[in-house]
């Protein structure tokens, strides 16, 4: 079986939760991008998947692609949000290996190994150890 | 509020402003160079429905509102 790891990508991500109708909202300002649900918890859950969607084309790119792209100012008032990180789950690269990955052009040195991005709670604890957004290519 | 948009419709006007757009799975893969950078923009469909806000927010990423000379009308029209 070969050796897999999870590291952290550095910059935490923020999501807004909104309500609008029937639908819940989940917005990942850095991103500018959206999950829908009849629940918080479904909409999260897609947010999670076009954000893995968003990172791997990013990282399958030949050209280098602007991630960043902050939402409006509005989304960024919602005084529903919670912090997260993203990881990434790698085959082949040693666990042992810095356990935080500097930004996504060191990962599309290393694309084949990439199979899943992930959005993770953020810890308090590590909010000073990934430091301010890092997003920009 | 909005009405959600038909994903044929959908696709149609993004390409119709150069943008090249994909459908893989439940998502809507979305490229366009903007500003010599290339920029990318995911949206989920949910039943060949793509909800309004994914509208707004791709014509803010690949700049194609009234503020970057796309009017209303002529998204709507496209």
């Amino acid at each position: 079986m070969p050796e897999m790891a999870v590291k952290l990508l550095k910059g935490p991500v923020s999501v807004a939760f909104s309500k609008r109708g029937r639908f819940h909202y989940a917005t990942a300002l850095e991103f500018d991008l959206v999950g829908i649900g009849s629940s918080r918890d479904k909409a999260l859950s897609e947010l999670q998947d076009v954000v893995n969607t968003y990172l791997t084309e990013a990282v399958s790119s030949d050209d280098p692609v602007r991630l960043e792209f902050p939402s409006p100012r509005e989304d960024w008032l919602s005084e529903d949000r919670l912090s997260f990180v993203v990881t990434v789950l790698l085959v082949g690269v040693s666990g042992h290996s810095s356990p935080v990955i500097d930004g996504i052009d060191e990962l599309r040195k290393r694309r084949d190994s990439v199979r899943m991005f992930s959005l993770l709670p953020l810890a308090p604890a590590l909010g000073g150890t990934l430091g301010q957004s890092r997003w920009a290519h | 509020m909005a009405s959600p948009v038909g994903l044929t419709d959908f696709i149609r006007k993004f390409r119709h402003f150069g943008v090249d757009v994909k459908v893989k799975g439940s998502h809507i893969l979305m490229r366009k160079t903007v500003d010599r950078a290339s920029v990318l923009y995911v949206a989920a469909v949910h039943g060949k429905k793509v909800d309004p806000v994914y509208v707004a927010k791709a014509r803010r990423r690949f700049k194609l509102l009234p503020a970057d000379g796309v009017s209303d009308a002529e998204f709507d029209s496209a």
